[in-house]
């Protein structure tokens, strides 16, 4: 399966590196190439880390955002009445915002070189998928275990404490995945407006300046550091979770 | 009535205007297996609801002598939790000291004798233990009435056995089982007195004390009572 994955993934760096090859070509080396990229970040490793270390920090800040968010809307959706809807309409109108309003209306509000905006942009970005991930936990969580709640007269916190919120679990480690990928795409967004530093602050600029192999370097960079935490932490700890509800 | 453990009477029921259940009477002594035998969707996990305090009947009278405990179709159990921390999940809730609770939970595991699985997880245990282990869960507080839903889906010829030779064992020591199900051969090894419920909405069409026929006589009681219906 290790082996599967691992020749999965070598794959697809061959055909990624391909097509950005023959961009290359295609823009008469305007884009620039795999090795002119690859050459710009060995050359300047200090940089590039910083700032990828800083939209880490954007980023889990906003998981953290995103998922304090999906507690509290687990704990009044589980209220049932009106509960429910308004946890749902919540998430859909903030599913129905792109991350570039958010910033936007974020920066006039708290400034632009807050580090709060990347934060709560990418925390209100990250947590529809991690609210639909609780949402579908808690109904599976009602149909499996609804009987046994009923016949114990479990209800109300008492319920969620016993039965929702471990039932939960494996979706909210599934929602996680989702929720801190989305964290790490849409942080740059907000990062790029303000200028407040991250891998988003860079892109700008260099596109800016017409720095092209420093602009591929970096999105590499972030496309690589992304690709590490879901092979390397995710990904595995959504397969252990399955096994939680076996 | 004299050594009557539960008893309905007319009880009706009804869940978004479809009638479900349609004046069902039945009677339950001490210390008797009575089982509820009818084909799926006449309405027979509604009844056990009632009789467990779980659903309200529209109208009739429920009677129950003594406390109860439902054990749900398909055991239930948390994944999340071993089978002693499944056992003990109604002590829990009822505030008892965990000493406490995980002793009494071990001896009621003792008594099925499935004290070695205790530390196993659900997705370890095979669908019989699992049974046993919904059954101890329902046992450990000590219930006058044991309820259980559609015991045998799933199990093979000898957890079968194995679990009629529990059910059997109840029963014996003065605990009333009420049990739920459409397997009627299965059933009938352990039936003291039936009824049967058939149609939509489900209507009794027999009531029947078996306790001086064999197993076989027993299961042709009963599917004679459904072909009624």
């Amino acid at each position: 399966m290790r082996a599967a994955r691992a020749a999965g993934y070598l794959l697809a760096a061959i055909i990624v590196g391909l097509v950005w090859q023959l961009a290359s070509w295609a823009s008469g080396n305007l884009i620039p190439g795999p090795a002119p990229a690859m050459a710009y970040l060995a050359g300047h490793p200090g940089p590039a880390l910083g700032a990828v270390a800083l939209t880490l920090i954007d980023a889990v800040g906003g998981y953290a955002v995103a998922a304090s968010l999906a507690i509290l809307g687990l704990a009044i959706y589980e209220l049932g009445g009106l509960g429910e809807p308004v946890v749902e309409s919540f998430r859909e109108v903030l599913h129905s915002v792109t991350p570039v309003a958010w910033s936007l209306a974020l920066l006039i509000l708290l400034g632009f070189s807050s580090r709060a905006v990347p934060i709560l942009v990418s925390g209100l970005s990250a947590f529809p998928p991690l609210m639909t991930s609780l949402i579908e936990g808690l109904k599976v969580s009602r149909a499996r275990f609804g009987d046994l709640a009923a016949a114990l007269r479990l209800r109300g916190v008492r319920r969620m404490a016993y039965i929702d919120l471990p039932a939960s679990v494996p979706y909210f480690i599934s929602g996680s995945r989702s929720a801190i990928g989305v964290a790490l795409i849409v942080s740059p967004v907000a990062e790029a407006f303000g200028t407040a530093g991250g891998i988003g602050y860079g892109l700008y600029l260099f596109f800016q300046l017409h720095e092209y192999a420093a602009f591929v370097a970096w999105s590499l960079l972030l496309v690589l550091v992304m690709i590490v935490i879901d092979a390397a932490a995710l990904g595995p700890l959504e397969r252990w979770s399955r096994r939680w509800m076996e | 009535m004299d050594g009557v453990a539960v008893e309905l009477r007319n009880v009706s029921k009804s869940f978004d205007r479809v009638r479900v259940l349609d004046s069902v009477s039945l009677v339950a002594r001490r210390g008797e297996v009575h089982v509820i035998v009818g084909p799926n969707g006449v309405g027979k996990t509604t009844l056990l609801k009632i009789i467990a305090g779980v659903l309200r009947p529209d109208s009739g009278e429920v009677i129950v002598r003594g406390s109860v405990s439902l054990v749900p179709q398909g055991d239930s159990l948390l994944p999340w939790r071993t089978a002693l921390r499944n056992i003990t999940l109604p002590l829990e809730l009822s505030g008892l000291d965990g000493v406490e609770a995980r002793e009494a939970a071990k001896r009621v595991a003792e008594g099925l004798g499935i004290s070695r699985y205790l530390d196993m997880y659900p997705r370890e245990l095979s669908g019989g233990t699992r049974r046993k282990v919904a059954i101890a869960r329902a046992l450990v507080t000590n219930p006058d009435v044991l309820l259980l839903d559609e015991p045998y889906n799933g199990l093979d010829v000898d957890s079968v056995r194995s679990l009629n030779e529990t059910i059997r064992g109840l029963s014996s020591g003065g605990r009333t089982i009420i049990l739920v199900s459409h397997q009627v051969a299965e059933a009938a090894e352990v039936a003291d007195s039936f009824t049967a419920i058939t149609g939509r909405p489900g209507r009794v069409t027999a009531s029947m004390d078996v306790r001086g026929l064999g197993p076989e006589e027993r299961a042709k009681a009963m599917k004679a009572a459904l072909e009624v219906g």
